[in-house]
This record gives C-alpha cells, sequence and structure tokens, in this order.
C-alpha cells in the first residue's frame, strides 16, 4: 500500500518533533519495505517550507543566539531537499483547485488527490484527528499504520511502477504538453520520436506505427507482398509475426531455430527459398538479435530478398555494433508496455535507410494516403498518437542505462544459477570438472571464460558460456560475442515446466512461457507449416520458461527466485 | 556469565575486554527504563523496517544540527517570499 503523506508528518519526520516523529519515521520505513511508495503532495510545498521553518524557529531559537530567519529559511530547505529525495510527488491537478467552499482547502485537495489510485492501494498517513473520525477508510495515523502486519509486495515479472516512479517528472511534463497544444495525431512529439530513434539507430528513416504488428504489416504492405507469395520466417515466437504475413495473403514458410539462441536458424533458410520468397523476417528473439550478416547473405544471393528484422524484443540490441532495428532491408520494433522500451499502450516504429520504402511505409499508415485525400496505395490507420510518442520520449533517456541494468540482471541470474548448482552438484554428482572448482570463482570470473561442460541443449559454439549445467533449470547461453542482448526475457529451458511453475507461482514467483506452442502447430497456421518440421521450436516450446526480468530486480530477489526455483526442483 | 558493558550511540561496548567465537551473537541486555525514550520493536517490526527508520532519522538530525552558516553569506530573502511568510502566518493565527 502506498501512503500520500499530509504536511503534519512530513514536518514531524523532517525536523524530529518528537515524540510524534518516532511513530512516523517507522511508518515511513515500512512503507518502504513493504514496496510500498510515499508521495508527497506537489500543492503542499508551500505549507511545508512554511511549517517546516516555524517548527525550526520554535526549537532553535532557545540559547544564546538564536538563528535568523535567512539561517531557519537555509535549514529548512536542506531538511526539506533530504526528506523528500526519496518521495513521490503527486501532482495537483485542475480537479484539486476549487476546494474554496470546503472547511480546510488542503485537507480537502489530500483527499481528492486519492480518488486518482485504486481502491484500498494508497491512504493518507495523518495524525490529524479530525481527518482520522471523518475519514476512516482512507486515513490512518502512523502508530497504527505500524501495527497493520508488514505484507512485502509481490514481486512483479515486469516491474512498471519503480521505471514510473523514476521518469515521473519528464513523463507528466510530457503528456501535459500533448494536452495542452493539442495535436494529437502526428504531433510535435511524433516527429521529434522519430528523429531520436533515427539517430539511436542509425536508420537513415523511423515511421512511427499503431503497434509491434501494424509495423509488421505496413512492412509486408509496402514490399508489396500478397497472395502466392511466400515469407520465410521463425515458428518459434509471438503470432503477430506470423499473423501478418497470413493477412497479406502470402504463406509463411516456417524455418527451424537455433538451440542456443531460439532464433531461426540461419544454416537452415537457404534450402527453403523458393521462386516464391518474396521476403525472410527473422526475430530476434527474447532480446538477442538473430544471425543477421548470414541472413543477408542469403538474401542477397537470392534476388536480392529483403529482410525484414522483428525487432520487437531486441530494440537496443546491438550485432555487431549497429543497432538492432537496423540491420536489414526493414527493421520492426514494439513499444507494448512490457518491452524494454515502452509505452503505456500500443505503439511502434520501422526503420529503414531506403527512400522508396520510407515512403510507402509513411503513406500506408495513413490509408495510403500521398496528399490530403489522395489515397494513391490501399492503407491502414496505423499512426502512433502523440501521447503514446510522448510516453516513449520520456523514457528515452535512461533506455540505455536500463539495458546496462538489465545485462547486469541477467549475469546475475547466470552467476546465481552457477554458483547454486556448483554447491550442489558437489554433493549429488561425482562430477569432477566441477568438483575441482572452488564455488567462490565461479560468480568472480568474468563472463566469457568459462564452459562447463554439460547442457541438454543440442548444439553449443565453443566460445559461448555455457552456465550453469542440465542438472537444475538450464539457460539459454550468454548471448554470442558479436551481440548484446537487451534480455527482453531471461530464458530457461527446464523438464516438467507447469509444477515447477504452480511451485514458483505459491512462492509469490511470476513466471511465463514465451512461447508454449510452435506457431506452425497453431490451429489456425498448421495447415500452412508444410510437411517439414520444427523439431527444435517444438522441444524448446515444451522446456522454456521466463523469470522475472526488468532493470530494478534487486540482487535480493533474484537469489530468492533462484533459491526457490533450485528447491522446487528438488 | 552476565557482563557488564556501556551502550554508546547504537552499540554495546563491554567494560571488560572479552573475546567471542562469533562475530554475531544474540544476547540480552537489561536496560534501565528510566532511559527507555521509545520502543519501537515492541510492534513487531523486522529489523530492516527499525534500521531504516533509524538511519533516517540520523541523517535528518544530522542536518538539523549541523553548525549555521553565518547569515551574510545566505541569500536575502526577496519581499515577496516575506509578503508569503507572513501570510502563512496570518492564516496560522487566524
Amino acid at each position: 500500500m502506498d501512503l500520500l503523506l499530509d504536511v503534519n508528518v512530513a514536518v514531524d519526520s523532517c525536523v524530529g518533533r518528537k515524540p510524534w516523529c518516532q511513530w512516523v519515521d517507522l511508518a515511513l520505513a515500512k512503507c518502504t519495505a513493504e514496496g510500498g511508495r510515499l508521495w508527497l503532495y506537489a500543492g503542499s510545498v508551500q505549507t511545508l517550507d512554511y511549517v517546516t521553518r516555524n517548527e525550526l524557529r520554535r526549537t532553535q531559537s532557545v540559547g544564546a543566539a538564536p538563528p535568523s530567519a535567512r539561517q531557519l529559511e537555509a535549514r529548512a530547505k536542506a531538511l526539506l531537499a533530504a526528506f523528500t529525495a526519496d518521495k513521490q510527488w503527486l501532482a495537483a491537478l485542475a480537479g484539486e483547485g476549487p476546494v474554496f467552499d470546503c472547511a480546510d482547502s488542503e485537507d480537502e485537495q489530500l483527499l481528492r488527490a486519492l480518488d486518482r489510485f485504486a481502491p484500498g492501494s494508497i491512504k493518507l498517513l495523518t495524525r490529524d484527528e479530525r481527518l482520522l473520525e471523518h475519514h476512516r477508510d482512507r486515513t490512518i495515523s502512523p502508530e497504527a499504520y505500524c501495527r497493520e502486519p508488514l505484507s512485502r509486495r509481490s514481486m512483479h515479472f515486469v516491474d512498471l511502477e519503480t521505471q514510473q516512479a523514476a521518469i515521473r517528472p519528464e513523463l507528466e511534463r510530457n503528456l501535459h504538453r500533448v494536452l495542452h497544444h493539442g495535436q494529437y495525431i502526428l504531433g510535435p512529439e511524433v516527429r521529434e520520436l522519430e528523429a531520436r530513434l533515427a539517430a539511436y539507430t542509425g536508420a537513415k528513416h523511423v515511421i512511427t506505427v499503431a503497434s509491434g504488428t501494424e509495423a509488421l504489416l505496413i512492412s509486408l504492405m509496402a514490399l508489396g507482398i500478397g497472395p502466392g507469395d511466400e515469407v520465410i520466417t521463425t515458428p518459434f515466437t509471438f503470432v503477430a509475426t506470423v499473423e501478418v504475413i497470413v493477412l497479406v495473403g502470402a504463406t509463411p514458410v516456417f524455418v527451424d531455430i537455433d538451440p542456443a539462441t531460439g532464433n531461426i536458424d540461419a544454416a537452415l533458410i537457404e534450402a527453403r527459398i523458393t521462386d516464391k520468397t518474396k521476403a525472410i523476417m527473422p526475430v530476434s528473439l527474447y532480446g538477442q538479435p538473430a544471425d543477421m550478416d548470414a541472413i543477408n547473405a542469403i538474401a542477397a544471393r537470392h534476388g536480392p530478398i529483403p529482410v525484414i528484422e522483428d525487432a520487437a524484443q531486441s530494440f537496443g540490441a546491438t550485432y555487431k555494433g549497429k543497432k538492432s532495428g537496423n540491420l536489414s532491408t526493414l527493421g520492426c520494433t514494439s513499444f507494448f508496455p512490457s518491452k524494454p522500451l515502452g509505452c503505456y499502450g500500443d505503439g511502434g516504429a520501422i526503420f529503414t535507410s531506403d527512400d522508396s520504402l520510407a515512403q510507402a511505409c509513411r503513406e500506408i499508415r495513413v490509408h495510403g494516403q500521398s496528399a490530403r485525400y489522395v489515397h494513391t496505395r490501399v492503407g491502414v490507420g496505423g499512426r502512433m498518437d502523440s501521447l503514446q510518442c510522448a510516453v516513449v520520449l520520456a523514457k528515452l533517456d535512461r533506455f540505455d542505462e536500463e539495458i546496462a541494468q538489465r545485462q547486469a540482471v541477467a549475469r546475475r541470474y547466470q552467476d546465481l544459477l552457477a554458483t547454486e548448482e556448483l554447491g550442489r552438484t558437489r554433493t549429488t554428482t561425482d562430477n569432477k570438472n566441477l568438483r575441482d572448482v572452488p564455488a567462490s570463482s565461479v560468480a568472480q570470473e568474468p563472463p566469457h571464460v568459462r564452459v562447463l561442460p554439460c547442457s541438454s541443449v543440442a548444439r553449443e559454439p565453443p566460445h559461448v558460456r555455457v552456465l550453469p549445467c542440465s542438472s537444475v533449470a538450464n539457460p539459454l547461453p550468454w548471448p554470442k560475442e558479436d551481440r548484446t542482448s537487451v534480455f527482453a526475457q531471461y530464458s530457461l529451458l527446464v523438464a516438467d515446466r507447469a509444477p515447477l511453475q504452480a511451485k514458483l507461482q505459491a512462492a509469490g514467483i511470476p513466471t511465463a512461457v514465451h512461447y508454449p506452442i510452435p506457431l506452425n502447430e497453431q490451429p489456425a497456421y498448421a495447415h500452412l507449416a508444410g510437411t517439414e518440421g520444427t523439431p527444435i521450436a517444438a522441444q524448446i516450446a515444451r522446456q522454456i520458461l521466463c523469470l522475472p526480468m526488468h532493470a530494478d530486480l534487486s540482487e535480493a530477489e533474484q537469489r530468492r527466485i533462484v533459491a526457490t526455483l533450485l528447491d522446487a526442483m528438488d | 556469565m552476565q557482563v557488564e558493558a556501556i551502550y554508546r550511540q547504537g552499540r554495546l561496548e563491554f567494560i571488560a575486554p572479552l573475546k567471542l567465537k562469533h562475530d554475531t551473537v544474540r544476547v540480552l541486555v537489561e536496560v534501565p527504563d528510566a532511559e527507555i525514550e521509545f520502543q519501537a520493536d515492541d510492534q513487531g517490526l523486522p529489523p530492516d523496517v527499525i534500521a531504516r527508520a533509524r538511519a533516517m532519522r540520523e541523517a535528518l538530525d544530522a542536518i538539523r544540527d549541523a553548525p549555521l552558516p553565518p547569515d551574510e553569506e545566505l541569500p536575502e530573502p526577496t519581499q515577496k517570499q516575506q509578503d508569503r511568510w507572513e501570510a502563512f502566518g496570518l492564516r496560522e493565527n487566524a
């Protein structure tokens, strides 16, 4: 539960006003320990400032040299800056302005502000007896709050709350700008985001669109792909990739995947190319780019055939120094909220350095319109709106920092799993390779040097660090050396997945399966799959399990996840 | 065995030197009732919550009790600020 702090309790803690500060300090610490957020109402700043200074004057004016007004002001500001540093500012909204007919305008503002939150998710922390008596279900005293049982926040699979707290000032500013200029469609935020994404990826053109699916659909339409055409793709991905191929009337040709990455196996593509092949659509799954050089080379030998990288999960990753999305004829990404770079709804983008394809994409996203009410081609209503672009812009400044955090979280998973595996293996197996390695050395080793000799995955390139071993959970190998991953997912291969998931769920640890059934086995698409099977995709679909993954996942949470996971597998 | 110790700013110091086998040892301490200003852990709050509250208190008290800068080094409040303070004072005394 979150707490909105009334001015009286905020000042109690800020200046150490006894005896109340002791309960307030504990209440604030308890809320933080529970994973709740502490809010201060932005409209209360002047009152906070005044009451803090007044309280300091009262307590510090005893003695030989009472502080001057300037000194009191300086001290109050220093205390407030420190006290508010880890609090969330709750903006004052227009509906909280006209409170002049209320007995206490500030109290009324605070009570109205509570209405923005989900019922039961926040209370006003106060020691105002009148508020406590008249609004019992919406207020709580520090002492009463401390006496309530501690209830720690459940673990998130993707934590957008913490991320939002970090970007709140930019986010609110950007959203309010849109509300004020009123250009909700193709407004300045759309142009700014496209320019910044072009600079970020190095692509000549960026076309924002309504979703990742729309990005793929518009790309296929821009290439003129339709009935009778074939598009080579992976069966191990979200349905949108194949859905759009079928929607334009073409036929998906499924090529099996590389078990080390989950991405399409480039070595199997060429055998499936026919004279009907009009595009290759690899997906950079879980955040790691596919083998784009090999795929581009195959495409070049046969036409060239356009390559569309589905970078919905890999935006921000690099391949040989270039950004995912800008690795082929066209790249597509998604700003779905749970993606590494997400908005608060649907959104997506197309990347290309081909002028005519860019022009086609721009026209198709606006109903095929080349000029006002001139429709030169069939299109869709596929624009990303200004509000969603404003959200992405607020996140973009710290995106690289979040990628680094995600990579650190993934590294910690690998090391924790390896360390746990080592400890258990020493007592349960006679594997000499593991027994000879001290447990402490595993976590300290650089990521690229260690290859442990066991994995249930079919093939392991020799340069890839394979950790840990198959006797416990078996994460996909660390990304190949020529590319980085943004770890949209952290994925393991496990046997007997369903009971394991149930045990983790019972322990409060959310998991996900991306994806349980290959698309060539899905009812809607099985008839298009042909006779060629994809056995590796089928095997991995049975074993894949994704653990919580986000930039703010703490080491303590990860230790709990790994310990619970391994206990559940015993 | 019972040993005498002095509590000083959150730490217990044994009066007579005493070497223990482990770094962390749970002990029972008898504290004079007159010295207890506030007993937080009676509420069943876990140690991490109490430690967090204590750390916050110490940080804020350190700012509050730090030496004040000389008056002349501080910016003079504007007339607008002074008017605002006066208005707040009037409201408070109303």
